[in-house]
């Protein structure tokens, strides 16, 4: 892989999610984001000459009409489709575009508001095969799906339900830290298990809170940026369709990718300080932990309690999605916000300290029977 | 109706649903193939579904063919892993197992 070298990370933001929000479209969330996420870097609307978006909600708009919205004339602009790996995706791209010189200041934005029905509709037409094949059998949507991942990856690994509740339970604690999250009480593993199930052995705490929101980063060559923290791309790979929907769903393309992206990285993951994965339930949160190499010897109940419950490996800080809150396609930005937060030292109470080196890795894009897509990236903090 | 799967004509591999191309050798060419029942592999059961207007139950099951195939059914009933169901599909395109 050709290094990411002169691209910076320069600024992120996040609006605070809201499981009801009235009077505001996605469209209003993007331009909230954008006009917080340039404060954050310091620099003026002029200055950005690319832009990036990922929406569920955004029709009859595209992109295109969102640079217009924001008053923007960029030199390049890119949609994003992939979900909860879009973040990561558009990432690659725009990093690459600014190593390009086609480029030279690019926001990433991801914004989605759900109102009545939206979700619905969302989950009905994902795809042609969801509205054709899945649609038809009328379980409502990724619930029943992941209940089956589940099932594979728990007899697997010889896992229970605590197991996949002490993720939830792990995930909370670092909520409770986090005034933006949805979930901020405290949850107990007893709690959790004493819930009802939604889809065997899936309980609500299993399952997302849908929430309206929106995330971006702002990405400029580093000839260009500031003085201050910045993060930087040490190393980035992706790869969809791994086995065609004709696996378990227990193992991702991470798995395939882990070897090139810590060689590349100069890194491994024991030197990671923050960890964001892509958390839309527990058991994807494991797989793509194990899948990267941070269970060296794959005994996942001790390593639940060993690392997650303690908080001594930091994973999804922000209390992750489980806890944080699911922003549909803004879902896809929001691991990697969260880590340049940490990486820039602003994240409050939350804060790990000296965080030098993360690891964010997405997920997503159910086709039939789970998500098609994974990608990761490595990044490092450093101060200028 | 019968449930169809799609062999691919060039390589024999066989997939559900119908894509255009196989991921095994690129062929452009499916035979279709009847299927009328297969093993249950997983079942979960469904209590509350997005935007439901009626709470409602469903068992969803992935369901194994002799081709390979996995395929989700709903099934009419809970039964035991390792059961095996027959497989119809209804005009909706739902595919149910009983």
């Amino acid at each position: 892989m050709m290094a990411y070298d002169g691209v910076a990370i320069i600024g992120a933001a996040e609006l605070p999610y809201a499981r009801k929000l009235s009077g505001a479209t996605t469209v209003d969330l993007l331009k909230a984001v954008f006009l917080r996420a340039l404060a954050h870097a310091g620099i003026e609307h002029r200055a950005v000459d690319g832009i990036a978006v990922s929406s569920f909600t955004l029709k009859p708009d595209h992109a295109i009409d969102v640079a217009w919205q924001l008053g923007l004339s960029p030199r390049w602009c890119m949609e994003d489709t992939l979900g909860g790996a879009s973040g990561i995706n558009m990432l690659q791209h725009a990093a690459r575009a600014i190593q390009a010189g086609d480029a030279e200041t690019i926001v990433i934005l991801s914004a989605d508001h759900f109102q009545a029905g939206d979700f619905k509709d969302l989950v009905e037409n994902y795809n042609r095969t969801t509205r054709d094949h899945l649609a038809p059998l009328s379980f409502g949507g990724p619930n029943g799906l992941f209940a089956l991942v589940t099932q594979r990856h728990a007899k697997a690994h010889g896992l229970g339900r605590a197991d996949y509740g002490a993720v939830c339970v792990a995930q909370r604690d670092w909520a409770r830290r986090n005034p933006q999250a949805v979930y901020r009480s405290e949850l107990t593993l007893e709690d959790y298990l004493a819930q009802p199930f939604i889809a065997d052995p899936l309980c609500r705490y299993d399952c997302v809170p849908v929430v309206s929101g929106a995330d971006a980063i702002v990405l400029t060559a580093t000839d260009h940026a500031g003085s201050g923290r910045q993060v930087g791309i040490r190393a980035l790979a992706a790869r969809y369709n791994p086995d065609h929907q004709e696996g378990t769903g227990c193992r991702t393309s991470l798995a395939d990718l882990a070897p090139a992206l810590w060689r590349d990285a100069d890194a491994g993951p024991e030197e990671m300080d923050i960890v964001s994965i892509y958390d839309d339930y527990p058991v994807m949160v494991l797989a793509q932990l194990a899948d990267l190499g941070f269970v060296p010897d794959g005994d996942l109940s001790r390593f639940i309690q060993d690392r997650l419950r303690t908080g001594t490996l930091a994973v999804n800080t922000s209390g992750g999605q489980l806890s944080a809150g699911q922003a549909g396609a803004a879902g896809g930005l929001h691991g990697l916000v969260e880590a340049v937060i940490q990486l820039r030292h602003e994240a409050g109470e939350r804060q790990v300290p000296d965080a030098r080196l993360a690891t964010v890795a997405g997920y997503g894009m159910v086709e039939y029977r789970y998500g098609m897509c994974a990608n990761v990236v490595v990044l490092e903090g450093s101060d200028r | 109706m019968s449930v169809t799967i799609h062999r691919c004509a060039a390589c024999g591999h066989s997939c559900f649903p119908a894509r255009q191309l196989c991921h095994r050798c690129g062929g452009a060419e499916w035979t279709p193939v009847t299927v009328d029942r297969g093993t249950v592999e997983e079942l979960t059961t469904v209590l509350h579904q997005a935007d439901a207007a009626v709470a409602g139950t469903v068992h969803l099951a992935s369901v194994r063919t002799d081709s390979g195939v996995v395929i989700l059914a709903r099934l009419d009933r809970a039964v035991a892993l390792g059961a095996e169901v027959g497989l119809t599909l209804s005009p909706t395109g739902a595919v149910h197992g009983t």
